[in-house]
């Protein structure tokens, strides 16, 4: 693995290295480099996508699109960019180009060869690299996500074959727009590319067990062409993410009737939803990971194709941390669309939180005595927060503050003192002797007893944000 | 002083003709690193001129050295990268159409060498190089 991922790193190298040389901005030299790359290297790339005809130098469909996600993301010679956009995406494309892709790699490139004249042909790559959202391994079908990801954020690809493909980002027309009043320049208009959004939004679905990573690609694809200020989403694609917002909320309902899974969907939940809001959208997703490209099997012919059983088996949990990433991911768009919030968290189990070392007023408020940290400190009575606080009036300090539903206690007999550890958290613990040891019991019971109704109670209110969901959904009303 | 020495005596052509006669794998590599001192650390246009227009440092770019030996792959490219980042950009234009773009071919043949240091060195030199609008 090691092995490979040092080949890869050593291609990508070479990629920036002739990036850096098209950005030296001389065209007569930077064309001349596109035509040669497009001579030698395109027929090995492009050949994965031609079924019918393997080839001795062919590269399997994974590493092919992990090469052109990288080339998509970076490079910057709209020569490269324009023809790989045609050749994946575009119903038709020139006859030129598409004998070269089904030739052998030139030797040299000692002409120059016109590819953008000539007669337009049938494109068997777009369908063959659309069939993979239909029919490609989980692998492929993330790689044809970020590849799809990376045409929409690459600046360098020509804004005409962006619109003629439907991929030009909401940002851009709308800044377009707001610029071609003001300069008069012109405003490259067109609707977003509808078929291509049917296609991911088909591949989302929960029963396919994606890595997040595709999910994440997919929604944001969505989103960069969409969703924004002045949203162009249709009402039909916007009925689709409200049934697979359903479709993944069915599946967290299932596990949640489970004792078990219950109580690791209440673990899950406000962790995952924080994850989900400090995602941006339109922030690039990188392609760091290349264990995709290994699992290949040899077939009968002795032919390495990749196995399209890449199979992703899950314990239940890491399921649940799933379905809790996508279902938020889809909540937060599907709120900016109704231009609510998406950054309130939805499930108020108490009032604000206090601030570790700021005061609370002690006057109104019990409290048990311990001793922390060799110091004399008040365990305040609190539903929904662990207090501990400095043993003063009016106004004390608080020490140490965190949810009940985040803890959990353990106690020491010999030292007669009670842990408290929260969870998921290495090394965060406070440690409370009592005054009196016979205290030991009674007080490890009620801090037991806190923490399992901090839990239900937290439990109850997601059972109840999840039937309010359902019950939106049903009767079409805003999430 | 020591330079006008080196001047006066003609060392560079002593240089040359000791990397024409010579097959001695440390007189190379000795020949290889005097050069890339020399590279790094003149400092006037002049001396640099000179220096370009020897024929030790004419010959010593395209000399067909052991390029098995990876001492030697190392010297050269040190030598190579000093003499693409040190000289100007109207020495460096003259250097390449004197020589028939010698120092582009070669650091061209350690692009994809298999130290990433020499790749890295040889990217540096193409990519200046380039940058010269030659």
């Amino acid at each position: 693995m090691q092995k490979l991922e040092t080949k890869i790193n050593e291609g990508i190298d070479i990629l920036y290295c002739l990036n850096d040389i098209f950005e030296q901005d001389l065209p007569d030299f930077s064309n001349k480099l596109s035509n040669t790359f497009i001579l030698t290297v395109f027929p090995v790339l492009i050949s994965s996508f031609f079924q019918d005809f393997p080839k001795p130098f062919q590269i399997s469909i994974n590493v092919s699109l992990t090469i052109l996600v990288h080339i998509m993301s970076f490079i910057s010679s709209p020569v490269l960019l324009d023809e790989i956009c045609k050749l994946l995406l575009s119903p038709e494309v020139g006859k030129k180009i598409l004998e070269i892709c089904q030739g052998n790699p030139a030797n040299s490139a000692s002409e120059d060869i016109e590819i953008n004249t000539g007669e337009l042909v049938e494109n068997p790559v777009m369908k063959s690299f659309l069939l993979i959202f239909q029919e490609g391994s989980q692998d492929e079908q993330m790689l044809g996500l970020m590849f799809l990801q990376a045409i929409i954020q690459n600046p360098a690809i020509s804004k005409n074959v962006l619109a003629d493909l439907g991929l030009l980002s909401l940002k851009y027309l709308r800044k377009q727009e707001l610029l071609s009043g003001i300069l008069g320049i012109e405003n490259i208009k067109g609707d977003y590319n509808g078929f291509l959004i049917d296609l991911i939004l088909a591949d989302l679905s929960p029963s396919n067990n994606h890595e997040f990573i595709s999910y994440h690609a997919g929604l944001k694809i969505l989103a960069e062409l969409a969703i924004g200020p002045n949203s162009r989403l249709s009402s039909k694609h916007t009925q689709i993410l409200r049934k697979l917002l359903y479709a993944f909320l069915f599946e967290l309902k299932t596990l949640w009737n489970t004792e078990l899974y219950c109580k690791v969907i209440i673990e899950f939940f406000e962790t995952t939803w924080e994850q989900i809001k400090k995602i941006n959208l339109n922030a690039i997703i990188p392609l760091n990971n290349f264990k995709y490209l290994l699992n290949c099997k040899t077939t009968e012919k002795g032919f390495r194709k990749l196995s399209a059983d890449n199979a992703f088996s899950m314990q239940n949990y890491e399921k649940i941390q799933l379905f809790l990433q996508v279902f938020f991911l889809i909540r937060k768009i599907l709120l900016t669309l109704e231009g609510k919030d998406p950054d309130e968290y939805p499930v108020q189990s108490g009032p604000n939180a206090l601030k570790r070392f700021g005061d609370i007023d002690l006057s109104n408020l019990y409290g048990d005595p311990v001793i922390y940290n060799e110091s004399p400190a008040v365990l305040i009575e609190n539903d929904d927060y662990f207090i501990l606080a400095k043993p003063q009036s009016p106004l004390s300090q608080v020490l140490e503050l965190e949810k009940w539903k985040n803890l959990m206690v353990s106690p020491d007999f010999r030292t007669s003192t009670i842990l408290v550890i929260v969870k998921r958290q290495k090394n965060v613990k406070f440690c409370l002797k009592l005054l009196e040891e016979h205290d030991l019991y009674t007080m490890l019971s009620k801090l037991q007893q806190r923490i399992q109704y901090a839990l239900s109670l937290e439990g109850e209110l997601i059972e109840s944000f999840f039937e309010d969901i359902c019950e939106k959904i049903s009767n079409n009303y805003l999430i | 002083m020591i330079l006008r020495e080196f001047i006066e005596k003609n060392t560079q052509e002593i240089m040359a003709d000791v990397m024409e006669t010579c097959t001695n794998r440390q007189v190379m590599i000795q020949l290889l690193q005097t050069a890339t001192i020399l590279a790094h650390n003149l400092v006037h246009e002049k001396h640099k001129d000179y220096l370009l227009s020897s024929r030790f440092f004419s010959q010593i770019i395209s000399y067909p050295f052991d390029f098995t030996d990876e001492e030697i792959v190392e010297n050269y490219m040190s030598y190579v990268k000093g003499l693409a980042i040190n000289v100007s950009k109207k020495q460096l234009i003259s250097v390449l159409l004197d020589q028939n773009f010698a120092l582009f071919a070669g650091a061209m043949m350690f692009f994809n060498y298999k130290d990433s240091l020499i790749r890295t060195a040889s990217r540096t030199v193409i990519l200046t190089i380039i940058k010269g609008k030659v």
